[in-house]
């Protein structure tokens, strides 16, 4: 065997490398883009959890109030109590240093000798004067940074830092040089300590922190020890382990697991053009096939030579892909991380990992997919007798065979899986109806064949008419292979669908997104304390009576201001905005009430939300959490649990979890938090937004670092913010479209091949080069059309309908359908170029054969 | 040694059944040089891929060395066809990506045979078709006889008892196809084995033990030219 092997299966490859290279790339491509999920998905996993474990040490558990916001430092002595417990306040924040434009950097505030007996902290200073340093180290005003830090930006013991807090710009001294150890090693060394009281001061209020880090007594299990401690703390109070996945996270995380779906499509994709190339690869070597058993090869060992070749090239096409994959993978590693830290930095990726299961995996994917592909064909061609072999390389004359069985089949599947997606589609596990949508595409890949035996022969009339002699014969090569051309059509037709699906998603999300905020947001001007450029929800916070100072300011009319905060409920992490509602409404009604807001803009409603009664949600909170309005939904305060009636279900894209809206007084007595994340201003009239934004600027300089965007600005970014996390999916969708012209390419040189003797006596008896090469052409619009239809049709109803229902299952968000047009051209511009493009070198091969060697050909 | 009683072999033609062969009986013994001839459509080529077990038989016998083919499964047709018959064809029909000597040893290699026993069978039958300098050739080096004649060292290499060619000589030039019909000849007289060979060429005749003319799938005529 390994003698045929080398001198059949190697030497044929070397005689063909253009055919054997389509065949292995398809397989590459799609392990690639399988891969670069997978990775994506482990790497950010596996960081957020060693992240985790760095910045927590010992530490299994955290301690908060239940409402979420912080807890107090007297919880400290009842956790003490529990015997072998090591506890810790904490204060951590990622803030930025605008002065050094360096950010976001994590800011730990410490009580240092509880704290390390938790954490590690390196200072190389021997033990016996470490005293003395921590006491100058955590002054007031002290402040300790990593060496990768200091050494970035030339900082030593002694020199000055500016860091933005809510309290202002506040000026600290470097105190001290951790090393690389512990939690110093996170995020590049963007890791600061200083003493408790002095973040205190700076961050929040005395005697609060933002949670208790706590290492369970030795030979206790974490999970025992938290319910012991929770029993002793109360109601008030939540112990949780210390990793647990913020709603940024699973956000980030799920993007990249929607990105594993979009790789097995792919995959399938490339499926169909393997399965298209060796069926092709089979057929073409049929005669070396009929020479072998006529002179004495057994089946099995012509049937093992062929699905050894392919098992082979299906390897080696995986090794690539894998390869590939890792690359790409390491883009979407940086983009999610990127995304996920947003709010709060939590994964520091220092390597993207392809684990040994993935690796394996991938390999015996891609594998399979080529052996099961080859497996069909070559089985097909074992179950003819050599003498049938030996007649069947001329087929010029056959008739187009016929597929109803297959066509049966097919609709059986259409039938049954849309039934299935219609009608069952919420009651679906997660997935479940992408898997059907996959169901859906195998039916129009069995039912095509038949309808193109149909579509070819109602349109070689037609195309005869327009094309003349070429476009029938384009039409009835099509019709006489129609299963070659279906699948080559359908793989086009699939990637075409993910572009047009993707395409018309993020239009529908860009649209309702923008819509929203313009009717939404009634200011002219708002105050961040963070460049949401960089970071998209703003950790950094104002005091409430810097709104007061603000509306002294020439050419502002009135201000009104947003507290937000990150509330657990029900094991997620919802966003709860505070507004000063009054101020709120004023403005909209000094700009004009949109439609959107009349529906809210109601006394009796007002006034329950004053009352503490009634809160707004936002529609995907409703959906993911069953709380039409009405209903009642309780929430964990720092004043204890408090019950909120659901008044009414907005549309509003603030936050994956959820969010709710509630009256800025409540929130500020029941949270007994007095910070603001946004300052909302509107102009007086005559007054230009350039003026007040530098009267504000002048204002806060010095005293605090603000960013000032108008409504449009922060349309823009949201748009940016989408297009980026789309942009990988993008560039998977590429490479399925890439998938798609291979197709064409492999089946166009194959047919080309196969037609040489009826291509020579058309030549013959008198057809011209460039009416072979229009021939071949002609053939190759047909398909990319045909391609190009099922994909804008693919596109836009899969868009409509199981991405839709699929985001409405995971994130509660039903948004409304935009039918991307402009990307529909684009769709059929592909199609078009593809058409062209992969038409090139086969109608350059056709026309240039030799008329006397392609009528001796056999 | 072949022997064919009352075969028919039917193929279809859109809906209608075509007899290639119409009830035919016929036996060929062991050694001597039989010719098949008769018009296009005859039945000539499918008269031979059933003597050489490519095809079976619709209705009636074909009986190889003794046993019916279609009582063969196709691993015992297909060893059969290794070990005890050679096949020449009309259009040489040799593997493009072998050399000429990898084209000869092909029965062997399927045999599983060890490089030195493969050349020690290979060598002496590139000499005595003439072909030893172009032992290391591609197929398309060679002219179309010199093509023909790797195909009837191919067909002589695992020793058969039985050696069936169809139209050898159906694309070459007389001169050229006339040395191919002593080869074969010669194969029969000196190797003691049978050979039957179909053939439009009237030249053929000239070498025939036997001339066996075939006529709408039916045996018009058998005995010596």
């Amino acid at each position: 065997m390994r003698r045929l092997l080398r001198l059949f299966s190697w030497r044929h490859a070397r005689r063909h490398p253009l055919r054997t290279v389509l065949g292995a790339a398809s397989v590459a491509l799609g392990v690639a883009l399988f891969v670069s999920a997978a990775v994506a998905n482990s790497t950010v996993l596996r960081a957020f959890e060693e992240t985790g474990e760095r910045l927590g040490g010992r530490a299994k558990l955290q301690v908060t109030f239940a409402s979420g916001t912080g807890v107090d430092e007297a919880a400290l002595p009842r956790i003490e109590a529990l015997p072998g417990a090591i506890a810790a306040p904490v204060l951590h924040r990622s803030t930025t240093l605008s002065d050094l434009k360096e950010g976001p950097v994590l800011v730990f505030g410490i009580d240092f000798w509880k704290d390390r007996q938790l954490r590690l902290y390196d200072f190389k200073i021997p033990s016996a004067e470490l005293p003395a340093f921590i006491a100058t180290a955590l002054r007031p005003d002290g402040i300790v940074v990593t060496r990768r830090f200091a050494g970035r930006h030339g900082l030593s013991p002694g020199s000055s830092l500016v860091l933005d807090t809510p309290r202002g710009r506040a000026k600290l001294t470097v105190t001290g040089i951790l090393e690389s150890e512990g939690p110093a090693q996170v995020f590049g060394g963007n890791f600061m300590v200083m003493g408790l009281p002095t973040a205190q001061a700076l961050f929040t209020k005395p005697g609060i922190v933002d949670r208790i880090d706590v290492a369970p007594p030795e030979g206790l299990d974490p999970d025992a020890a938290g319910a012991r401690i929770a029993a002793a703390l109360g109601p008030a109070y939540s112990v949780q382990p210390l990793l647990r996945r913020s709603a940024v996270l699973d956000d980030a995380l799920s993007r990249v697991r929607a990105l594993v779906v979009v790789s097995v499509v792919a995959l399938v994709v490339g499926l169909f053009i393997i399965y298209n190339s060796v069926s092709i690869s089979v057929v073409e070597r049929l005669r070396d096939i009929a020479i072998l058993r006529s002179l004495g090869a057994l089946r099995r060992q012509v049937l093992g030579l062929v699905l050894l070749e392919w098992t082979a090239l299906g390897f080696l096409g995986s090794a690539s892909g894998l390869a590939a994959g890792y690359g790409l993978a390491r883009l979407l590693v940086t983009a999610s991380a990127r995304s996920a830290n947003s709010l709060t930095l939590a994964i520091d990726v220092r390597e993207v990992v392809l684990t040994l299961p993935v690796a394996a995996g991938s390999l015996a994917v891609g594998t399979m997919v080529a052996l099961f592909a080859a497996l069909v064909p070559a089985l097909e061609a074992m179950r003819t007798p050599p003498a049938g072999l030996l007649g069947a390389s001329i087929e010029s004359s056959r008739a187009a065979p016929r597929q109803l069985r297959s066509f049966l089949v097919g609709m059986i599947f259409i039938v049954a899986a849309s039934a299935l997606v219609l009608g069952f589609y919420l009651r679906l596990p997660p997935y479940g109806g992408l898997a059907a949508t996959v169901f859906i595409f195998v039916g129009v890949a069995l039912v095509l064949p038949q309808l193109t035996v149909w579509a070819a022969r109602l349109a070689r009339p037609a195309l005869r008419r327009v094309f003349r002699i070429e476009g029938y014969l384009a039409a009835d090569n099509i019709g006489k292979f129609p299963r070659r051309t279906a699948l080559t059509t359908i793989a086009l037709g699939g990637a075409l669908s993910m572009m047009v699906a993707s395409a018309s998603f993020l239009a529908s999300l860009r649209r309702s997104a923008d819509a929203w905020m313009a009717e939404a947001f009634p200011f002219d001007l708002s105050i961040n304390g963070t460049d949401l450029t960089t970071q998209l929800y703003s950790p950094a916070r104002f005091p409430d009576a810097l709104a007061d100072e603000i509306r002294t300011v020439v050419g502002v009319a009135s201000v009104y201001t947003v507290a937000v905060h990150h509330q657990p409920f029900r094991d997620n992490e919802i966003m709860l905005l505070a507004v000063d509602l009054d101020g709120l409404f004023k403005m909209h009604r000094e700009r004009g009430i949109t439609d959107r807001m009349k529906a809210i803009d109601d006394p009796g409603l007002r006034e329950a939300m004053l009352a503490g009664r009634d809160i707004i949600v936002s529609e995907n909170f409703m959906h993911r959490y069953g709380t039409p309005p009405g209903s009642q939904v309780e929430f964990q305060t720092v004043e204890g649990p408090r019950t909120f009636r659901v008044a009414r279900a907005v549309e509003d894209y603030s936050w994956p979890a959820g969010m709710v809206v509630m009256e800025r007084a409540v929130y500020r007595k029941l949270w007994r938090d007095d910070l603001v994340a946004y300052i909302d201003i509107r102009l007086a009239p005559g007054s230009t937004p350039a003026e007040v934004r530098s009267r504000v600027a002048e204002t806060l300089k010095g005293n605090y670092t603000a960013f000032l965007y108008s409504p449009d600005e922060l349309r823009g970014i949201a748009a940016a913010a989408l297009d980026q996390a789309f942009q990988l999916s993008n560039v998977q969708v590429l490479i399925a479209v890439i998938i798609g012209f291979l197709g064409i390419l492999n089946t166009l040189l194959i047919s080309v091949l196969r037609r040489t003797r009826e291509i020579g006596l058309l030549r013959a008896v008198g057809a011209t080069r460039g009416q072979i090469r229009r021939t071949v052409m002609i053939e190759s619009f047909l398909m990319a059309a045909v391609g190009g239809a099922i994909g804008i049709l693919a596109g836009v109803a899969g868009a409509a309908f199981p991405l839709r229902l699929h985001t409405l299952q995971v994130t509660g968000y039903w948004i409304p359908l935009s039918i991307p047009w402009s990307w529909i051209g684009a769709a059929a511009g592909a199609a078009i170029a593809i058409g062209y493009l992969a038409s090139l070198l086969p109608a350059r091969r056709a026309s240039r054969l030799n008329v006397l060697d392609a009528i001796a050909y056999e | 040694m072949i022997e064919f009683r009352n075969v028919r072999k039917l193929y279809p033609q859109g809906t209608r059944q075509i007899a290639a062969l119409d009830g035919v009986s016929l036996k060929i013994d062991r050694g001597g040089f039989t010719c098949l001839t008769g018009p296009s459509g005859s039945g000539k080529s499918t008269f031979l891929h059933l003597a050489g077990g490519l095809d079976l038989p619709t209705s009636g016998e074909v009986l190889l060395e003794g046993t019916a083919t279609s009582s063969r499964n196709d691993d015992d047709l297909t060893l059969l066809r290794r070990r005890r018959l050679g096949f020449v064809f009309q259009f040489f029909n040799l593997i493009p990506s072998l050399s000429v000597a990898e084209n000869v040893a092909l029965p062997l290699l399927l045999e599983g045979g060890r490089p030195a026993d493969v050349e020690g069978r290979v060598a002496p039958l590139l000499e005595r078709v003439g072909l030893a300098a172009r032992r290391a050739s591609a197929p398309d080096e060679l002219s179309g006889g010199e093509m023909q004649r790797v195909a009837v060292a191919r067909a002589l290499v695992a020793d058969p008892a039985i050696v069936l060619a169809d139209e050898p000589t159906g694309n070459l030039d007389s001169a050229t196809g006339r040395g191919i019909l002593e080869l074969l000849h010669a194969v029969a007289r000196e190797d003691g084995r049978t050979v039957v060979v179909v053939t439009h060429d009237p030249s053929a005749a000239r070498f025939a033990d036997r001339l066996v003319r075939l006529r709408d799938g039916r045996v018009e005529s058998d005995g010596t030219p």
